[in-house]
């Protein structure tokens, strides 16, 4: 059993070209008066040809190179705007707002008349819905701070988005 | 297209700014790295979704290949260890010469089409089939060496072990392949052996 893993590592390496011009004449030799060697040396080399010439390399699909090269425009995009994209820039501006959100809810809080506490003679109004007019809603103060919430609530998620997808297919590329 | 130019040369014109000299290099090498991701997941979309992950790594990674390795080379170890990590998180059953599973499966198959199918088929298919049923990295090794044309020390590299461990890998394989080979397809194998 030694002897014959023996003959084939020695085949083997005959077969691969890993063997001295001395080994390789050496092995000649054995094969053409052993036959033990000559049908161990016929079969491994049917095994070797056959794997050289038969064995098949499987095809991707046909738009597999356009995927690829998609995928890649689409992270050099991302490299990109990450690059032309400064983060202090952005957490400035988000500061900003934030600041300009504060100092509006502070000055509003300044403006109520703690002192007149129940004395107040106001009372809440009552809206006569019927004679409500929804076309002055989208246009004025009001509707441009609505449309301004909207438009922040859909950045949010939209990156959102976009990082979720990006763990995504860095998970994949890991 | 750059389709005759050297792996090299195309890798310079895609450093300069030609991203899409890239595809030229996708389409010379996406067969093999799509049959060696193949190798690890049996399954036709999960070796698709790592061979594009290898490329799109590759080319992400592009200005740290120094060229000390020929770019196959490179590019297999990148493809080859997407693999391994994803083997290890899906945890596939892999079908391991060692398990008793596939000589069982072996003989299953082996006594249902014997009587007539055996005959007819092909030789490519047969090595396929039993290439299929060795452990992933039996097949790899083979798939590096026989079709990607990768040396011991190439393959050592890609796989990450040195190149005495990748040759006996390499007859061990070989070896496991001949079992396969003489306990599922008995008859072709008498066949080539009387040629």
């Amino acid at each position: 059993m030694q002897h014959d893993l023996h003959i084939e590592e020695k085949l083997w390496d005959w077969l691969d070209g890993q063997c001295s011009d001395a080994e390789q004449k050496a092995l000649q030799q054995l094969v053409n008066t052993e036959p033990a060697w000559k049908a161990r040396y016929d079969e491994l080399q049917q095994l070797h040809l056959s794997l050289q010439h038969d064995m098949e390399l499987m095809d991707p699909s046909m738009r597999f190179a356009k995927n690829v090269m998609e995928q890649i425009a689409l992270r050099s995009l991302h490299t990109t705007a990450k690059n032309y994209l400064n983060n202090k820039i952005i957490y400035t501006i988000g500061g900003l707002f934030v600041t300009f959100l504060v100092g509006v809810v502070v000055y509003a809080f300044a403006m109520v008349d703690w002192a007149s506490g129940n004395k107040s003679n106001t009372s809440l109004p009552v809206v006569d819905f019927s004679k409500l007019d929804f076309s002055n809603l989208l246009s004025g103060p009001y509707g441009s701070l609505g449309m301004m919430v909207i438009v922040v609530l859909a950045m949010v998620l939209f990156d959102k988005y976009l990082s979720q997808r990006k763990n995504r297919s860095s998970k994949i590329s890991a | 297209m750059a389709t005759g130019s050297t792996d090299m040369e195309i890798i310079s014109r895609v450093l300069k700014g030609e991203q899409q000299q890239f595809s030229v290099l996708v389409e010379r090498y996406q067969s093999i790295v799509f049959t060696v991701a193949f190798r690890y997941t049996n399954n036709r979309e999960d070796a698709e979704e790592l061979a594009q992950s290898a490329f799109v790594k590759a080319y992400m990674s592009l200005k740290d290949y120094r060229g000390d390795a020929k770019f196959s080379t490179w590019l297999y170890t990148i493809a080859s260890s997407l693999s391994l990590t994803f083997l290890r998180k899906k945890r596939l059953d892999t079908y391991s010469l060692d398990n008793e599973k596939v000589f069982q499966l072996a003989d299953n198959a082996d006594s249902g089409m014997r009587a007539n199918q055996v005959e007819t088929k092909s030789k490519m298919r047969m090595l396929h089939d039993a290439i299929a049923s060795l452990s992933p990295d039996d097949a790899q090794v083979l798939t590096l060496f026989y079709k990607a044309e990768q040396s011991l020390d190439e393959i050592g590299q890609i796989i990450g072990i040195d190149p005495n461990t990748a040759k006996v890998k390499l007859h061990r394989a070989r070896q496991r392949l001949r079992n396969v080979l003489e306990k599922q397809f008995p008859a072709e194998l008498q066949d080539w052996k009387d040629r």
